[in-house]
């Protein structure tokens, strides 16, 4: 059984209509950040959601941890829809890091009371259960020397320290599933790695399972077992990293990867081509047919009338493109 | 003779708590039509840097020390009103970090183009105008979009209006602080092409700095890697990438994911980079530096040729 499962997941934001708009009775505009995708996260898996700003991603992290109330669709956690499950015992299964370690911190708690709050609010009267927690959290994202650590305020902590108190945060309560949204995006090339071993070290010791959303392909296919690529609020793409990244099939999959240069001279110009056109449009106006379409260097007639669902064409290989 | 040459540059900032030395001893040249990039974490002085080099450091930032010759004229020498007049925008120019939020939303893209044209080459409106739209047309956009205000065009859209307008006094050296940073990926290649494009067509010197060191091997000739505010690797993009020889390049190069090819696991620098108000001793590397030895906590290494154009601080050389 997949520990979570999104079923046809929609989130769109209303636009505040003109006055005229609002007399004329014209119906009212949608932002559809989020329109109709499905997935499922297997037990101890690292599943990361790719895509351009804009396209979705952190609308569908914040509909996961119920932060947002979905426009319709359905998240099941452990079988059990998550609207049907207690917001305290959720919160206490699901965790999350964000993108800025700069500011998901209060700067004014020390690095002991932000890791106590969740204790707090969990309901751990314990003092001393509570501090060995703390400690052990602070040990299992390996900062040294944790008994000092816990009295120093986020300002003086580095980006990459900051963003293990954030996972140290996310674990206390021994959490089922992480959803990390950018959790590197942030940091400096030199402690990023660092961070990505860490959650998977984090995976191994805690048995989670994660949803990794971020925009950087390379990170993606480093750490994730399996990538959906998003575009404009639809999953396009949806394998295994490795055959995402090797062999992809959706025109918008390979442009993104075409796009990524390497630190190496000698394959200077590898982003020489990209047929892709132009930029990602508003999400008001989405465009007819395949959203991908007036982008697309293959589009045909039929791209431009009817939206293509997301089918598998391999074994495990899911993809929305009228050429496969 | 080079077109831009900086020698033994400091630029401080000068702070209550003391001077943060941002920019400490930095030294280097270079050539017509060529690319250099700087790269490094944030907080090495990259920036401070790109913006030394345009005399137009951020109070309480003060150059204390050193040369920046461009085309032979020493730029910390001379005054505010010859800055402008002189130098800025038409021997060197600058694209800023963050300049999609450059542009000044109540002015069309045309007016705010024109205005370098019309005060520095005394044009009317109308030759500024036109002048504007045949920059625009360089860089990819279409003549219309003179008449358009910032919040009608797209980050890509924006950042090429920004290299076009960083480009319309002809300037000989353009500074391109993290060009591409705030961009999508596909956006970015479009950048990155464009400049590439650029550089060819208009002879143009390019110093390109940014974090990415992809970003960079694409397009540079040059590399040069800074660490709190030295130039600690300087080399060509080929044997810098290929054959780095300071263990911090080294490390860093490491430590970038690969789309393409084998999957490695990535390496990490312990620790973070130094408090630039009391650097470490010697080497500033030396806490976080695999091979440190004795020397390397005393001696400050110097910036050395080891191999013909591929010069390295470090003591292991």
């Amino acid at each position: 059984m997949p520990v979570l499962e999104i079923r046809d997941l929609k989130k769109y934001f209303p636009i505040r209509r003109s006055i005229k708009e609002f007399l004329t009775a014209k119906p009212p505009k949608f932002v559809r950040a989020v329109d109709g995708i499905s997935f499922s996260i297997e037990k101890k898996e690292i599943f990361a959601l790719v895509g351009e700003s804009g396209c979705g991603k952190t609308t569908t992290a914040k509909l996961i941890m119920r932060l947002l109330e979905p426009t319709s669709g359905s998240i099941i956690f452990n079988g059990n829809d998550i609207t049907k499950i207690d917001e305290k015992e959720y919160r206490k299964k699901v965790q999350m890091v964000f993108q800025d370690p700069y500011a998901s911190m209060n700067p004014r708690f020390r690095v002991y009371d932000v890791l106590e709050e969740p204790l707090l609010i969990a309901g751990i009267e314990d003092r001393k259960e509570r501090e060995e927690r703390i400690m052990k959290a602070l040990e299992a994202v390996k900062v040294s020397p944790p008994g000092e650590f816990v009295h120093r305020f986020p300002h003086q902590l580095s980006g990459g320290q900051r963003q293990r108190v954030a996972f140290a945060r996310a674990i206390i309560l021994n959490p089922e599933f992480i959803v990390a949204d950018e959790p590197v995006s942030m940091l400096d090339l030199s402690v990023r790695a660092e961070i990505l071993n860490l959650m998977e070290e984090i995976r191994d010791k805690y048995n989670v399972t994660y949803l990794y959303i971020t925009h950087d392909l390379s990170t993606a296919r480093y750490m994730s077992d399996r990538i959906a690529v998003m575009y404009l609020g639809k999953i396009v793409e949806m394998t295994n990293s490795d055959s995402l990244v090797e062999k992809p099939l959706h025109p918008y999959t390979k442009a993104l990867i075409s796009a990524v240069p390497e630190p190496d001279p000698k394959m200077r110009g590898v982003i020489k081509e990209i047929p892709v056109k132009g930029e990602v449009p508003s999400a008001v106006n989405i465009p007819s047919g395949c959203r991908f379409h007036p982008r697309c260097p293959y589009a045909f007639d039929r791209c431009m009338k009817e939206e293509p669902e997301l089918k598998q064409v391999e074994s495990g290989h899911f993809v929305a493109c009228h050429l496969y | 003779m080079s077109i831009l040459s900086v020698n033994n540059l400091k630029a401080y900032f000068l702070t209550i708590r003391g001077a943060v030395r941002a920019v400490d001893n930095v030294s280097f040249s270079l050539e017509k039509g060529e690319s250099l990039g700087l790269a490094g974490e944030s907080g090495c002085g990259k920036s401070t840097l790109g913006y030394a080099l345009i005399n137009l450091l951020p109070p309480p930032g003060k150059i204390m020390d050193g040369r920046i010759l461009i085309d032979g004229v020493d730029v910390t020498k001379l005054s505010e009103d010859e800055l402008r007049k002189k130098v800025r925008w038409k021997k060197i120019s600058m694209i800023f970090q963050g300049a999609m939020n450059a542009l000044n939303p109540v002015y069309t893209i045309g007016y705010q183009m024109s205005e370098p044209l019309i005060y520095h080459e005394g044009m009317s409106k109308k030759e500024a105008l036109e002048e504007a739209k045949r920059y625009l047309e360089l860089v990819g956009l279409s003549r219309d979009v003179v008449n358009r205000y910032p919040h009608e065009l797209s980050g890509g859209m924006k950042q090429r209006v920004m290299i076009a307008t960083a480009l319309i006094l002809k300037p000989t050296v353009l500074i391109a602080d993290e060009p591409t940073t705030a961009l999508d990926v596909i956006v970015q290649a479009q950048i990155i092409n464009l400049m590439k494009k650029l550089k060819k067509e208009l002879g143009i010197s390019i110093i390109f700095i940014s974090h990415d060191l992809s970003v960079i091997s694409e397009i540079a000739d040059r590399v040069a890697i800074m660490y709190a505010g030295k130039i600690v690797e300087l080399g060509s993009s080929d044997s810098v990438y290929l054959k780095p020889k300071h263990p911090y390049t080294q490390a860093l190069l490491r430590a970038v994911p690969r789309i393409r090819g084998k999957k490695e696991k990535l390496a990490f620098i312990p620790g973070a980079p130094p408090n630039l108000i009391e650097p470490p001793s010697g080497c500033r590397f030396h806490p976080r530096c695999p091979y440190a030895f004795d020397r390397c906590m005393k001696e400050e290494p110097e910036l050395k040729q080891v191999e013909s154009g591929h010069f390295v601080a470090c003591h292991l050389y």
